[in-house]
């Protein structure tokens, strides 16, 4: 039996497992609160992409020679920052003959802020398609 | 006959009357015209009017050293939080000449919307409206224009038949983009074109661009750029005009099924043709 003390009036008995559950209580919250942390960031910082690939050319012809994909993103006002990535993202259409197809791409350790996403396609060439739609994340 | 000397003299007047007329009506429709804005000329800060700006520039639409597309300067426009941006956003350009039924007209501008922009509308926010149709007697008839979704998606305008489909296109955010209209003028015949950096997002010629053969354009309606914004601007926020060019004489540029059009600055046409078409749907999650 432990004697506590409080700042004024009198003493409480706390019987010792008490204490002990408290204590534990007290740690898991901290650890548990530590956890969802790191999770919520390593949940968030990446931001994934999908879109639907392009199966014409700019004038109409047939896409026969799709060669891969760019993804811009950017936060407000600074330059984009360009990632090649081929042809990863949608396998089964490209290279070559394109077909309709959803392609999905992540990006990963990003830092805190709201980033803005576009997407190329370019063909053999080095042609490169404008940009897509433009999407966004926020960061936290 | 004195009476028939009198008659004879009335109708020749009346002749004389109408080869004038009808020289003069020749004479305005023979002659082609071009109008450019590059917002060079201008004093930074001031409303983006004059020379090489816009005809009127509305009360929040500034010339700007920003962020220009050529040059150094361009036209700023603040669309302030629930504004409808009338007379606040965007300006005017006023036409040399009427226009009159099989007439042709191209109207081309740069515009920048920051990464950010926020197109929410109820329903559309008027990017670009380039012809004013009148009847004979000045009752107006509805306009014809390019306009945004409240997702930023390109949508054409036609209020005289009415017609208005939204395509699949949306307005680059980021970047700027060249986005032109054109519009042949004609209740037998009519055409309306609109491009996005010099490649075709829609044409319809199944609609009515005038109802009747003795319609004509407002030229003092001329153009409006960002003019009116339905059901309030969502957010406090800012677009760039630049390099705007407004002409009724056949450009050399062709697009890549062979239209004529003003087209972006050095364009390319064999490297934008063979250009894969951009993905579609982005989504981010």
């Amino acid at each position: 039996m432990l004697i506590l003390k409080p700042l004024y009036k009198g003493y409480i008995k706390v019987a010792p497992n008490i204490i002990v559950t408290l204590l534990t209580l007290l740690l898991f919250s901290c650890g548990a609160t530590t956890q969802m942390s790191d999770n919520n960031s390593g949940s968030n910082n990446f931001a994934t992409l999908t879109w639907d690939s392009p199966t014409i050319n700019a004038d109409g012809t047939s896409l026969n020679d799709l060669a891969g994909y760019k993804i811009y993103y950017w936060i407000n006002g600074k330059s984009p920052t360009v990632i090649d990535v081929g042809c990863t993202p949608c396998s089964s259409s490209c290279p070559g003959t394109a077909q309709p197809q959803t392609c999905s791409y992540t990006i990963r350790n990003l830092t805190s802020g709201t980033y803005y996403f576009a997407v190329t396609a370019y063909d053999a060439d080095g042609n490169e398609s404008d940009y897509s739609n433009t999407g966004y994340k926020m960061i936290p | 006959m004195k009476k028939y000397r009198k008659n004879n003299f009335i109708v020749s007047i009346f002749k004389v009357f109408l080869i004038i007329l009808s020289f003069s009506i020749f004479s305005i429709r023979a002659h082609a015209w071009t109008i450019t804005a590059d917002f060079e000329l201008g004093t930074i800060g001031q409303e983006a009017q004059g020379p090489s700006g816009f005809t009127d520039a509305l009360s929040q639409t500034f010339y700007s050293s920003e962020n220009s597309h050529s040059g150094s300067k361009s036209a700023k426009v603040i669309f302030p939080k629930d504004s409808d941006c009338w007379p606040v956003c965007g300006g005017t350009i006023v036409y040399h000449t009427p226009l009159f039924h099989d007439d042709e007209i191209w109207v081309r501008e740069y515009v920048y919307f920051p990464p950010d922009f926020d197109f929410t509308s109820h329903p559309v926010f008027k990017i670009l409206r380039t012809a004013r149709i009148l009847t004979i007697d000045n009752s107006p008839r509805g306009i014809l224009s390019i306009l945004s979704d409240d997702q930023g998606r390109i949508v054409l305008s036609n209020e005289i038949t009415p017609y208005q489909p939204t395509t699949n296109v949306y307005f680059s955010r980021g970047k700027w983009q060249s986005i032109e209209l054109y519009v042949k003028l004609s209740n037998i015949s009519p055409v309306m074109r609109i491009w996005k950096d010099g490649i075709l997002v829609i044409e319809d010629r199944d609609h009515k661009t005038m109802l009747e053969i003795t319609d004509i354009v407002d030229k003092e309606f001329g153009t409006y750029i960002f003019t009116y914004w339905n059901g309030g601007v969502p957010k406090t926020q800012y677009a760039f005009i630049d390099d705007v060019e407004v002409t009724t004489d056949k450009p050399l540029n062709v697009d890549c099924k062979g239209n004529p059009m003003i087209g972006p600055l050095n364009w390319d046409r064999a490297k934008a043709c063979g250009s894969p078409a951009p993905p579609q749907n982005l989504t981010v999650k």
